[in-house]
């Protein structure tokens, strides 16, 4: 009791007010839903059944489900390490010309959301009306069935590309960080270079690959959009979709069998997280990534024509194709009709005032959404890595990790388990708000990783100067170390932001007609066969969103240039 | 021993019984210290004795496990209070090993910064800033970044920022160790001069003995989380408490030997055979195994023998810029002997002489 009191007296009224909201929109949705899971429908009063689990362990489709999304994170985490690894090791070490783009591209196509790369390559893969279908057309071929991008198949290819860039730019850093005098050591002991990076750089790297492995794999299981838009057209179903399915592909939602299902998930999905900390020793793999040396000036090789045509290659098919396909599509007056191009779906959505209306409404929604997911990210990782308190150190720790547990899809059912059945807060249901409240609580531990990594580049001296200069704590974070980190903050903002548009599962449950965002309007545009619309949608979002970024952006700069100026002249007179 | 006989009447600092541990790893094991107003006092050890924790338990960014910690008399932790007083509120000044200026306000924000806090009016942190930029001299790098300066501009920087609100105690920790010898030497002077001025009680860690001993009024040896010696430089350095501190501040050879007369404060001891006769302050027995602390410097080699001698026998001579290091055989143990290089000639291994010890050395158990 003593204890309690003085936790209470040392957090404040701020930390107090900050562990209760941490309390309201992190740990209390993920009880509703374990609760939801032993009810028949949060609408009304709905009575205690076991009937959720019954239909889930009693279907063979969820066997399936399970079989398929295993399969799949297995192959998507198989290749896409493979690739990031060998990419990583090739802007670490080769003399190639094409290395240097590496990194921005790889920015660029882990920043584009996936429900971009879903819809491009499902045009490009369409069929009979996608490119690849429209270049056999023109040798006066048909396009042989197996190779369309609606399967299990294509459905791997596809997020392959996609992850692949964020395996990249995970393995970058530890991949940097291994000590060349060590490779350099056995290759003088007479073993041959290639064999020495086997032999010794390849096991130093083990934990770093081990968790990158775990997060590619939570991820296969967790990824909505993919099996959403390329598989579930080829009735193959994986565990995020088949959530869903209860709720929409019944004639009525079976609310206890999604949820019993989406339990099951979740605990599957928190025992591999905690495999996986047990097995990199509770060492988050950013803290393997830290400040790199300066690495021995590569040297010229005779594979570095092979080097730099792989680099080509994959970015062709990762970035420029999608790219392409996307603006040529949007110009197309229907989709797959080649050689007439038109601005007429541009026209139609700014016609429209519900699109732009749409439009308008995710850009300050992914806005202000991300400003608060960065804020509340970074407040956590600096309780984290700055509190003496072990209770409250293991109590943020926690709810960092428990979104994180919950596919996108998982996570809007619990919100509504949350606001249904909380009464005062079921006014909001259907609503933006509760809608961008679901897409923050999503969107942190993403965040709160990025913070830790940002956070850690801050010496902690500086924070002790402060404290010594008789600033009180919250002076010392914001005008210390936020302040510090602001350019690399502000970086992650734009990131954070361009996802909550993109992403399509968590406002799935959550939307009414009256708040849709671009990512949910476009997939129903894209269902519905109105696909060059979607593309155009899409495109005229993404162009509104990099506007308003340019426009802040030189707005500071303008600012910090005037404030400058004006310091000068005080300082002059 | 361990602490001033006399406790003082009202002490700037008084530590007692304080210890800190982390896990099961005790750094800080039971430090008693009074430190009267004015005082310079270094925390001397070497890496990992604990006098950093100390220094930042004093501070406030990290809080003891156990004892009490008194400052200007007011109780900033004992194991009864909720809550210590946090590191913000107890109004000390502390300058860092790394500088720790933030780079991303000019010199003139960083020194004001601690001003700005207690809501000074703009007129007054104007002048202090100007007064303290005379006294360190930086008034030219008012307008620059941290970034823009030398490691010496930078830590003066970093002194005036400690000094802006005229803590009553200032805390070093190590601010000496990131500069070049020149600069080391200049910036040591100068904190001293502004210590005597201002006269405030300054404390500072340092594993450096001969900064230590140019700058501290008092010396406290840190071993293994305990003070081992607290007093006066010159006591530290011509009487070392033990073999341990004696080693820490330069006496390379301790012979041992075994105490067979005492008389007027002067002890003979028997070295394997070879008889020994110093001056020494402290309280011996008749048959003790005591150390004789001797410098290599203090001692030297002779052709032939005069006053307190033993027979040597050279092994080997080493030239290290201008001194000779000579490894002597004497008494069947292994010494260091350390000679100008110029003039004299130099001995050559095998050669038979006589090494020739102070009148005064202290004895250590």
């Amino acid at each position: 009791m003593a204890g309690l009191v003085r936790l209470v007296w040392r957090l404040g009224p701020w930390g107090i007010g900050f562990c209760l909201l941490l309390i309201a929109f992190v740990y209390w949705p993920f009880f509703t839903l374990i609760a939801g899971a032993f009810k028949s429908t949060p609408f009304g009063d709905g009575s205690f059944t076991l009937s959720g689990f019954r239909t889930v362990f009693g279907s063979a489709a969820t066997y399936r489900a399970f079989g398929v999304s295993a399969l799949y994170s297995s192959l998507v985490l198989i290749c896409s390490i493979a690739i990031g690894l060998g990419f990583a090791f090739a802007t670490a070490r080769s003399s190639a010309r094409a290395v240097r783009f590496l990194v921005p591209a790889m920015v660029l196509i882990a920043a584009i959301p996936r429900l971009f790369f879903a819809v491009s390559w499902g045009m490009i893969g369409a069929p009979r009306s996608g490119l690849i279908a429209s270049l056999f057309r023109t040798f006066g071929h048909d396009m042989p069935d197996w190779l369309t991008i609606y399967s299990f198949g294509g459905l791997v290819w596809v997020t392959v590309l996609k992850v692949s860039a964020v395996a990249y730019l995970l393995l970058l850093g530890p991949v940097l960080q291994i000590d060349r005098s060590l490779e350099d050591a056995a290759v003088m002991s007479g073993v041959s270079r290639r064999r020495a990076v086997l032999r010794i750089s390849l096991p130093l790297l083990t934990p770093a690959l081990v968790a990158v492995a775990m997060l590619m794999f939570v991820e296969g299981i967790q990824v909505y959009d993919f099996p959403a838009l390329l598989a579930a057209p080829a009735g193959i179903e994986t565990l995020s979709t088949a959530v869903e399915a209860y709720l929409s592909k019944e004639a009525t939602p079976q609310w206890a069998s999604a949820t019993a299902l989406s339990l099951v998930v979740v605990l599957m999905i928190t025992l591999l997280l905690l495999v996986q900390a047990r097995l990199v020793g509770g060492r988050d793999f950013t803290s393997i990534v830290g400040k790199s040396r300066q690495a021995a000036a590569a040297e010229p090789s005779r594979f570095d024509w092979a080097v730099s045509l792989a680099i080509a290659l994959f970015l062709t098919l990762a970035l420029v194709l999608p790219l392409t396909q996307m603006v040529i599509g949007s110009l197309q007056p229907y989709f797959g009709m080649y050689g007439t191009y038109t601005l007429a779906n541009y026209q139609a959505i700014f016609a429209d005032a519900r699109q732009v209306m749409i439009l308008l409404n995710t850009l300050a929604m992914s806005m202000v959404g991300g400003l608060i997911v960065i804020a509340i990210a970074f407040v956590m990782a600096y309780v984290d890595t700055r509190t003496t308190l072990g209770g409250l150190r293991l109590f943020v720790r926690v709810a960092s990790w428990v979104p994180a547990t919950a596919p996108g899809i998982v996570l809007s059912l619990a919100f509504v388990w949350t606001f249904v059945s909380t009464p005062g807060l079921r006014a909001l249901y259907g609503s933006n708000i509760l809608m961008a409240i679901a897409l923050v609580v999503a969107h942190l531990p993403l965040a709160i990783r990025a913070c830790e990594g940002i956070l850690a580049q801050v010496s902690q001296e500086l924070e002790d100067a402060a404290r010594m200069s008789a600033a009180p704590p919250a002076t010392v974070m914001l005008a210390i170390t936020a302040r510090l980190c602001t350019p690399s903050l502000a970086a992650a903002w734009v990131l954070v932001s361009l996802a909550i548009a993109g992403a399509l599962d968590v406002p799935l449950l959550l939307q009414s007609t009256n708040s849709q965002t671009v990512a949910t309007y476009a997939y129903s545009l894209f269902s519905n066969g109105e696909v060059a619309q979607a593309a155009a949608f899409f495109l005229s979002y993404i162009t509104l969103f990099l506007l308003t970024v340019a426009g802040l952006y030189f707005s500071t700069r303008f600012y910090a240039a005037l404030r400058n100026q004006r310091r000068i002249a005080v300082a002059g007179c | 021993m361990l602490s001033p006989n006399n406790t003082l009447a009202d002490p700037s600092i008084r530590i007692s019984a304080l210890s800190k541990s982390y896990g099961t790893t005790e750094i800080l094991k039971g430090i008693n210290l009074e430190v009267a107003a004015g005082t310079y006092l270094c925390l001397l050890g070497p890496s990992g004795c604990g006098k950093t924790t100390l220094l930042r338990c004093i501070a406030g960014l990290e809080h003891p496990s156990s004892g009490q910690l008194d400052l200007q008399g007011r109780p900033m932790f004992h194991e009864k209070m909720p809550v210590p007083v946090p590191a913000e509120k107890r109004g000390l000044g502390m300058v860092f090993q790394h500088y720790a200026l933030w780079p991303h306000m000019k010199v003139f924000d960083n020194i004001a910064f601690p001003m700005r806090q207690k809501r000074a009016s703009a007129a007054a942190i104007e002048t202090r800033v100007s007064d303290l930029a005379d006294l360190i001299g930086l008034r030219p790098l008012l307008d620059r970044f941290p970034s823009q300066l030398s490691g010496g501009q930078q830590q003066r920087v970093a002194l005036a920022r400690a000094l802006c609100i005229e803590p009553s105690i200032l805390l070093l920790d190590e601010p000496l160790s990131n500069l070049d010898s020149g600069l080391r030497n200049q910036l040591r002077r100068e904190l001293r001069n502004i210590h005597d001025r201002l006269g405030m009680t300054s404390v500072m860690v340092t594993h450096d003995q001969t900064e230590a001993m140019a700058l501290a009024d008092m010396v406290a040896v840190l071993h293994q989380g305990v003070v081992v010696q607290y007093g006066p430089p010159a006591e530290v350095l011509f009487n070392p408490a033990t073999r341990y501190v004696a080693g820490f501040v330069g006496y390379d050879n301790m012979p041992e030997g075994i105490v067979t007369d005492l008389a007027d404060g002067r002890v003979t001891l028997d070295l394997d055979g070879a008889r020994v006769n110093v001056q020494a302050s402290g309280r011996f027995a008749i048959g003790e195994r005591l150390a004789i602390g001797l410098r290599s410097r203090d001692v030297s080699l002779t052709g032939t023998p005069k006053g307190n001698h033993i027979a040597a026998t050279v092994s080997r001579v080493t030239r290290l810029g201008p001194s000779l290091e000579i490894e002597i055989t004497a008494a069947g143990r292994p010494l260091l002997v350390s000679q100008s290089a110029d003039g004299t000639p130099a001995p050559k291994a095998r050669d038979h002489l006589f090494l020739q010890l102070p009148d005064i050395a202290p004895l250590l158990r």
